[in-house]
């Protein structure tokens, strides 16, 4: 059974760490007081959350409560959209992301985001799509281009379906294979943190199958967080869960709940995450 | 379910990856902010462009517009640089009347004959033609707009012109002998004219005028259009009621930008206007000049004192006629379509 | 909706429904018309052409000078086909960059009242006469560095680069912005985004645009007579002296009183329609593919 706390635990990060000298304590991704605005409209509203290392955290709730601008928050992908705004901190390595000092595209590339629907870059096979994020933001180090490109594949559990064809365009596999395209395309990198909007929304049955199965393999290796719809897909992938939700239509969203994933779904405290996961709204 | 977490949700020595202790700070921003102010200038360039064109062309046109003063061109149409001397500032021998005269009358005669055409074949090729004769249709009356102004010059000179001369004879033996209107349809007719330009221009702009309209035409809504059919309004019926009515200042539109086209247009007006640079002619069928035809005609051979200059005069009146046109266009036809 | 003889179905209404099918049908056929003479008069132009220049058109027309004396036949006009590719070329070196440059500030760089401002005069731009532009040139070039091929390229490119402008910022608005996304969620600059990714996507749209250009380009006469003066003696392969263009070169021929000369013309014309209509249907050809693959 799997441990049944119903806080994260932040500091077993430091135990794992403190060999290594001084280091922060906690180097994982903790939200605090997050607000976020498009333009005059207020969206997500006070968000404190931390996402346990080496976890799958699924954020969970109903459509057009702030999910995916909330993740958007933690890579900096929300600011990109024209008076977009976000207020709060997210520390994450020991440092507030939003720091003015620092550089969106250096937080973005030890970031891995996987997007809603498959994409991409069509111009470029799947082999290029693999080791784009090497050649665009972060350098390989010592690796070898084609090492990484077969370990980012193995992991995204698509290299059987692909290594005879590495050559041939992105465009050409089917849904499916292009989002673990996606998948691979974002762990090339070596992403400490793995962001995950709806990554199977847009595929079939099958295909999710394969990339929750893939999320499972990989979870012990990655921090994850990831937003879904599908409460059955939460609960099959995830060990934390927290519940966003809005009261009124109009209000921006907040994160109402969040625990381990058996205690959300088992015995939700709070009444209105009670309501969504037993299926009475949605 | 989850699988099975280690205790304590650790880590087991490096399996889990872990942010670099600092993100780096100053990457290459200051290439992105070089890259952000090199397409800027770049789209900059246009502005500047259309400013030093003003200016230029003012700086070029002064000497002319001083010796002989600013207004005295636009207030005279006689074009007479042979008695152009370079103490003498009054008459003005360089009046440029007659010049936009031409322009305006071979652009207004070639927009009555082009716009009709152009809207009717745009009618045809949205709301007429069968679906497979579409597109071939639209690209050729597209090609049209493609054929070097030179080309449809020659073209015009030796085709156009013997082919209509029948039919212009015929109006100048009656027409031309009708009272007061006659004056405009007066012979003789010796091919080259303001009415063959007209000819020209209206098939020149024909194109441009089609492609706005076909835009506009095809932004119909659909619903609109089967609410009309479904009251049992016939094809020309529904195109009268629901297709025409919204595309009003569309077409509006698209008539300014080819009406600023026209205005425009050099070497095939040179060639079938006859370039008689005196004075105003009335007939419509008789030789005349543009503001365009007179600087290619006159520009490598302007030897008389303020004979350049005079023609940069002219010019700078061209274009800002053009621009007010071409700035009138764009405010009011639709975006959308490459010409 | 007055017009419309709303009435109870039956024998009364038949002969006016009978009526208005009838007009309606006389003025789809006037519309119809109007089609057919666009059409028509294009098939005569290239007919006539056609006709008058095959003739005329040889090998030789393609690789020889024309003859000192205008009344005599043969020869060619080789220079200003050399001329017309030297001038347009170093133009589109010109334009291309500096039209694609300014269509990415347009889409991605762009910001409120300035790139509107911008765009909007990108597309005056495109109506200005050209025989103001090559007034323009000989104005600030012409006056100080003389008559030459690449003053003539100057003014082309004025007259190219708000197309490839136009046409480029479409095509990279249909860019979907998932890649962006995509790219920068990655870590890539905005620069690195829109030269690695936007462009490349939308790179077959903007050849389309870019050959569009090129066959206007070609065509253009006015603004060459004012920069490049023309050179119809020998071949200048020399953009800093006075060159022809085959444009020009018919112009020049056409309007002599010569039959020869006019003969020449001719072919020329011939070849001049030959390459921009090649030109243009290519890239338009090409530019639907396009279209309907990325919609």
């Amino acid at each position: 059974m799997p441990d049944v706390a119903t806080e994260p635990a932040p500091s077993s990060t430091a135990a794992g760490d403190a060999s290594r000298g001084s280091i922060p304590a906690d180097r994982g991704l903790t939200i605090e007081k997050l607000n976020a605005w498009f333009g005059k409209h207020h969206v997500v509203a006070d968000v404190d959350l931390v996402a346990p290392t080496g976890k799958v955290t699924a954020l969970i709730g109903p459509s057009g409560c702030g999910k995916s601008t909330l993740i958007r928050c933690v890579n900096r992908m929300h600011e990109i959209v024209p008076g977009a705004r976000v207020q709060g901190r997210v520390m994450f390595g020991g440092q507030n992301v939003y720091d003015p000092d620092i550089d969106p595209g250096s937080v973005r590339s030890e970031i891995g985001m996987v997007f809603q629907r498959p994409n991409p870059f069509p111009t470029k096979s799947i082999y290029e799509n693999a080791i784009i994020g090497v050649r665009l933001a972060k350098s390989a180090g010592s690796r070898n281009l084609d090492d990484i490109a077969e370990s980012a594949l193995r992991r995204a559990q698509l290299w059987d379906e692909v290594k005879d064809r590495l050559h041939k365009p992105a465009v050409s596999l089917s849904g499916g294979q292009q989002q673990r395209l996606c998948i691979a395309r974002a762990v090339a990198v070596d992403p400490a943190l793995l962001l995950m909007d709806e990554p199977c929304s847009a595929l079939d049955p099958i295909a999710t199958y394969k990339i929750e199965e893939l999320i499972r393999e990989i979870a012990d290796q990655y921090t994850v967080m990831i937003v879904t719809h599908n409460m059955q897909q939460a609960a099959r992938v995830s060990h934390y869960t927290g519940f966003m939700t809005i009261e009124r239509a109009g209000d921006p969203g907040r994160l109402v709940e969040f625990g381990t994933t058996d205690q959300i779904f088992g015995a939700p405290a709070n009444p209105a995450t009670e309501a969504y996961v037993s299926g009475r709204v949605g | 379910m989850p699988p099975p977490a280690d205790v304590g949700g650790g880590i087991a020595a490096s399996a889990v990856r872990v942010p670099p202790l600092l993100f780096k700070r100053d990457r290459p921003r200051i290439a992105d902010r070089i890259f952000g102010a090199g397409v800027s200038m770049m789209g900059a360039i246009v502005l500047v462009v259309i400013a030093a064109m003003i200016v230029f062309l003012v700086l070029e046109g002064l000497p002319a517009m001083q010796h002989y003063g600013f207004f005295s061109f636009v207030t005279s149409s006689r074009w007479t640089p042979s008695t152009a001397f370079p103490n003498v500032t009054h008459p003005n021998p360089y009046g440029i009347l007659q010049f936009i005269y031409g322009t305006m009358l071979t652009s207004i005669i070639g927009m009555i004959i082009a716009v009709p055409l152009a809207v009717g074949a745009a009618l045809v090729i949205t709301e007429i033609a069968p679906q497979r004769i579409k597109g071939p249709l639209s690209a050729l009356v597209d090609l049209l707009a493609a054929v070097p102004s030179v080309v449809y010059g020659f073209w015009g000179i030796f085709a156009l012109i013997p082919a209509i001369k029948p039919v212009v004879d015929f109006l100048t033996t009656t027409l031309g002998t009708v009272p007061v209107i006659g004056i405009a349809f007066q012979g003789p007719f010796f091919g080259v004219s303001y009415f063959s330009a007209a000819l020209v221009l209206a098939i020149m702009v024909l194109p441009i005028i089609a492609a706005v309209c076909r835009e506009v035409f095809r932004s119909t809504p659909r619903n609109e259009k089967e609410a009309a059919l479904a009251l049992g309004a016939t094809k020309w019926e529904m195109i009268r009621i629901a297709v025409l009515p919204r595309a009003r200042s569309g077409i509006v539109g698209a008539s300014l930008l080819g009406l600023g086209r026209a205005l425009g247009e050099t070497i095939a007006v040179t060639m079938v206007i006859g370039n008689a640079v005196l004075h105003i002619n009335s007939s419509i069928f008789s030789q005349g000049a543009t503001m365009s035809s007179v600087i290619a005609n006159e520009f490598t051979e302007a030897t008389e004192p303020f004979h350049l200059s005079a023609l940069f005069v002219v010019g700078f009146w061209l274009l800002i006629v053009a621009l007010v046109v071409n700035v009138l266009a764009r405010l009011v036809a639709r975006r959308g379509v490459a010409l | 909706m007055s017009q419309l003889a709303l009435g109870t179905p039956g024998l009364r209404n038949r002969s006016a429904l009978r009526r208005r099918r009838a007009k309606s049908a006389v003025l789809i056929g006037v519309l119809i018309a109007a089609v057919v003479v666009a059409v028509g008069v294009l098939a005569w132009v290239l007919i006539y052409v056609a006709i008058q220049g095959a003739g005329a058109l040889n090998l030789g027309f393609l690789t020889q000078t024309p003859p000192g004396n205008p009344a005599v036949a043969g020869g060619g006009f080789y220079n200003g086909i050399i001329g017309s590719l030297i001038i347009v070329g170093i133009a589109t070196l010109i334009a291309i960059p500096l039209g694609v440059g300014a269509a990415i500030y347009l889409v991605e760089y762009g910001r409120g009242r300035l790139s509107a401002t911008v765009r909007f005069f990108n597309d005056v731009l495109i109506g200005i006469p050209t025989i103001v532009t090559g007034a323009f040139i000989y104005a600030i070039w012409v006056t100080r560095f003389g008559f030459s091929g690449f003053a003539g390229s100057l003014a082309l490119a004025i007259v190219m680069m708000p197309l490839v402008t136009r046409t480029t910022e479409e095509m990279l608005r249909l860019v979907p912005h998932e890649l962006r996304e995509g790219s920068l969620a990655l870590g890539a600059t905005r620069s690195q985004t829109v030269m690695r990714v936007c462009i490349p996507t939308a790179l077959p749209g903007i050849i389309t645009g870019a050959m569009l250009a090129v066959a206007r380009a070609m065509g253009e006469t006015a603004p060459i007579l004012l920069t490049a003066l023309g050179n119809d003696l020998f071949t200048e392969y020399n953009p800093a002296k006075r060159m022809s263009t085959l444009s020009l070169q018919i112009f020049d021929n056409a309007v002599t009183g010569f039959q020869e000369g006019q003969g020449r013309a001719w072919a020329g014309a011939l070849t001049l329609i030959a390459i921009v209509l090649i030109f243009t249907l290519i890239a338009r050809f090409f530019g639907r593919r396009v279209r309907t693959s990325n919609a």
